[in-house]
């Protein structure tokens, strides 16, 4: 199967949804709604015998009342029913079906399994190409499929085949918290007909994806799944959360490999081996979603660091150290641009810049990190905001915001990559109306807005961007 | 089915993998005339089907240097073996020229449930058990994934020379888990594998010993 073949997947003409209904409190119900809600531009066409209309929009009563036809099929109804609505499909031209219930071969029942297999054989008999059962189904804002009601409808350039439906929605809402954008996102569920190696194959030749996303707890097929990701991986980043920890091995082993090969995880070497990116959990996930599709190519580990006083200072190199990065000493050159503005500081100030010597200056960390963006000692920025000064609003805001600026100022700028690292806090919604809290909000909500990367704590934005500069290491080389 | 060393060896051999020349005796006198066209010194060890562990049961005899010796190591293997295993089947004893001491380390495939077919490299001989300082690919191996494999294990350092030794021939035995990952892609029936110790040289790298392990015919 050639990338493209999986293409008219994101371009149906029409959708028809059986078993719609305006019942929100049903997963089912919202699919008509997204597809009104994101300016899905075909046919919309819901199926419901009880109902003239459906949010609006003309309701069937069945397939075959539909005037042409149609392309693909969002399965609402009951998995029992599947076979009967596969066979009506078959004479409506459907090239996809969408298999949204849940409760089939999971469960491990015998007869959810027998029914699996014969939805997959009716499904074949006509020519039908499936996803599911037991998933979301399809999020492709940029023709208005969509699988939740939160989701940005803005696409963005990351790719993303999820087997877990909650992990799909996560991955989006969390994503898009923190400015990332999507050009597919598929929730597989059971893998029935196509499987996390069809989506990955045509992921990695979709000019629409730069980044592929993946989570699974386990794959139809390993060595094919292997081949497909070792491919993938050298055309764009493919960062992979695998579920459920297993262990290989040979319990009855006569040879020290089969024996020792039970202690290894061939999980994580298989997708090193491919030149793929293994996140550690949930959030370094996001991290690295974040790191390969909004910060640009960096291509050594020299850092500069400013926001924070003393303290956080230290700790800010002694974690970038620990990453491998090379915190490089502050350059003479900008020592003597430091001096005309603050000569009491000029010949001790470093790198991380401490912020708290810098009080009753005329500078701040915005300039000095600008002046390390002009400088060829350095190969990428860290821009933090600063929390840790203990102030009134008179004197810290103006610095806060002079640091946001000047941070997106460079992210625009373009002569380093950056990121900047702004705290996640536990706040409740009483903080919000205290000028501290509700300032770094802004903050972070100005950082979205202009798309600059950023993470919640230092030791995470360097965690990513290690594998960031790994992985533009390994493609140069 | 766990083939003999001779077995093992003559398999690989035959796929270009260099190990050190080995010959079946079964008959004292055809021990000692092995041993003067192998050259000496040589070693002498047990072939049977039904001994795992040849050492332990007594059946290795190491830095052979005369006709005479041969010929003792030859009886007292195969009266050790008779006392400690009465009902082995025995097809004889194997006659090998001693290789000359390298940095041991150990070659070896196993057959993972998802990926199939799974090289494993480390440091070979007694420290495997020991040290398990190994790392594993899934085969075939790009030349990159060999370099890596060799690279990523700590006793690296002891490959590039340690204390004044010469370095070992690494691009030889990137070469060498080459030709074993096209071997095992070749043979399908192949379960389990090791070549152990593989004595790693400044120039080459000889597999002597091997322990290879077919799928039973009921697959």
């Amino acid at each position: 199967m050639s990338n493209s073949s999986l293409d008219f997947i994101f371009h149906p003409q029409s959708v028809a949804i059986v078993g719609a209904s305006e019942n929100v409190a049903m997963l089912s119900g919202n699919y008509v709604q997204h597809l009104v809600n994101y300016g899905f531009k075909g046919n919309i066409y819901p199926i419901n015998p009880k109902r003239p209309t459906i949010f609006g929009v003309k309701a069937y009563p069945d397939l075959k009342s539909i005037p042409g036809n149609i392309d693909y099929v969002i399965d609402c109804i009951a998995l029992e029913d599947t076979p009967a609505l596969l066979a009506a499909c078959s004479q409506k031209g459907v090239q996809l079906v969408h298999v949204f219930a849940g409760r089939a071969a999971e469960t491990g029942h015998k007869d959810s399994i027998e029914l699996e297999q014969k939805i997959l054989q009716v499904a074949r008999q006509y020519g039908i190409r499936l996803i599911g059962p037991n998933c979301l189904g399809i999020y492709c804002p940029g023709v208005g499929l969509s699988t939740g009601w939160d989701f940005p409808k803005e696409p963005g350039t990351v790719g993303a085949a999820i087997q877990s439906g909650g992990n799909s929605t996560d991955l989006v809402r969390w994503g898009a918290l923190r400015g990332m954008r999507f050009s597919k996102v598929i929730s597989y569920g059971n893998a029935l007909d196509l499987n996390e190696s069809d989506f990955l194959e045509y992921l990695a030749g979709d000019p629409e994806t730069r980044v592929i996303m993946c989570y699974f707890e386990g794959v139809k097929d390993g060595r094919r799944f292997f081949d497909i990701l070792r491919s993938a991986a050298r055309q764009k980043p493919v960062i992979i959360l695998k579920g459920g920890r297993t262990r290989a091995g040979s319990k009855a082993a006569s040879t020290h490999t089969a024996s020792l090969a039970g202690s290894y995880n061939m999980w994580s070497i298989m997708i090193k081996q491919a030149g793929a990116i293994q996140a550690l959990n949930f959030d370094d996930w996001v991290d690295l979603g974040v790191a390969f599709s909004m910060v640009s190519p960096i291509k050594g580990t020299r850092v500069g660091i400013t926001g924070g006083g003393g303290g956080r200072s230290v700790l800010s190199a002694d974690e970038c150290e620990e990453m491998g990065f090379d915190v490089v000493p502050l350059p003479s050159d900008i020592r003597e641009q430091i001096r005309e503005k603050a000569p009491i500081i000029w010949d001790w100030v470093g790198n991380p810049v401490d912020v708290s010597i810098m009080r009753g200056t005329s500078i701040g960390n915005a300039e000095v990190l600008t002046m390390m963006a002009k400088h060829p000692d350095f190969d990428f920025l860290i821009g933090q905001i600063t929390e840790d000064i203990p102030s009134v609003p008179d004197d810290f805001m103006p610095k806060v915001h002079n640091e946001v600026d000047g941070y997106i100022q460079i992210f625009k700028g373009g002569l380093k990559p950056i990121v900047v690292v702004q705290s996640e806090k536990s706040l409740g919604i009483n903080e919000f109306s205290n000028w501290r809290w509700r300032l770094f909000a802004e903050a972070r909500t100005q950082f979205v807005e202009a798309k600059v990367p950023f993470f919640p704590t230092i030791g995470r934005a360097a965690r990513a961007v290690k594998e960031v500069i790994n992985y533009y290491q390994r493609k140069g080389s | 089915m766990l083939l003999t060393e001779l077995e093992s060896k003559k398999l690989l051999s035959q796929s270009g993998i260099n190990v050190n020349e080995t010959e079946l005796a079964t008959y004292r006198d055809e021990a000692i005339s092995l041993s003067k066209r192998l050259g000496f010194p040589v070693v002498l060890k047990i072939v049977s089907p039904d001994i795992v562990h040849k050492s332990d049961a007594g059946g290795v005899r190491l830095g052979l240097n005369t006709p005479e010796q041969v010929g003792e190591a030859y009886d007292g293997i195969l009266k050790a073996i008779r006392e400690k295993y009465p009902n082995a089947r025995i097809d004889g004893v194997s006659v090998q020229k001693m290789a000359p001491p390298g940095v041991e380390v150990i070659i070896g495939m196993y057959k993972d449930a998802q990926f199939g077919p799974v090289l494993m490299f480390g440091l070979g001989g007694v420290w495997v058990e020991v040290l398990k300082d190994v790392s594993f690919r899934i085969v075939p191996l790009t030349r990159e994934d060999a370099a890596e494999m060799i690279r990523e294990i700590k006793g690296y350092a002891l490959l590039k020379g340690f204390r004044g030794q010469e370095p070992v021939d690494i691009s030889n035995l990137e070469e060498m888990m080459l030709k074993i990952s096209s071997f095992v892609e070749q043979n399908p029936r192949i379960k389990e594998m090791d070549l152990n110790p593989v004595f790693a040289y400044a120039r080459g790298a000889v597999a002597v010993d091997a322990r290879v392990v077919v799928e039973d015919n009921a697959q």
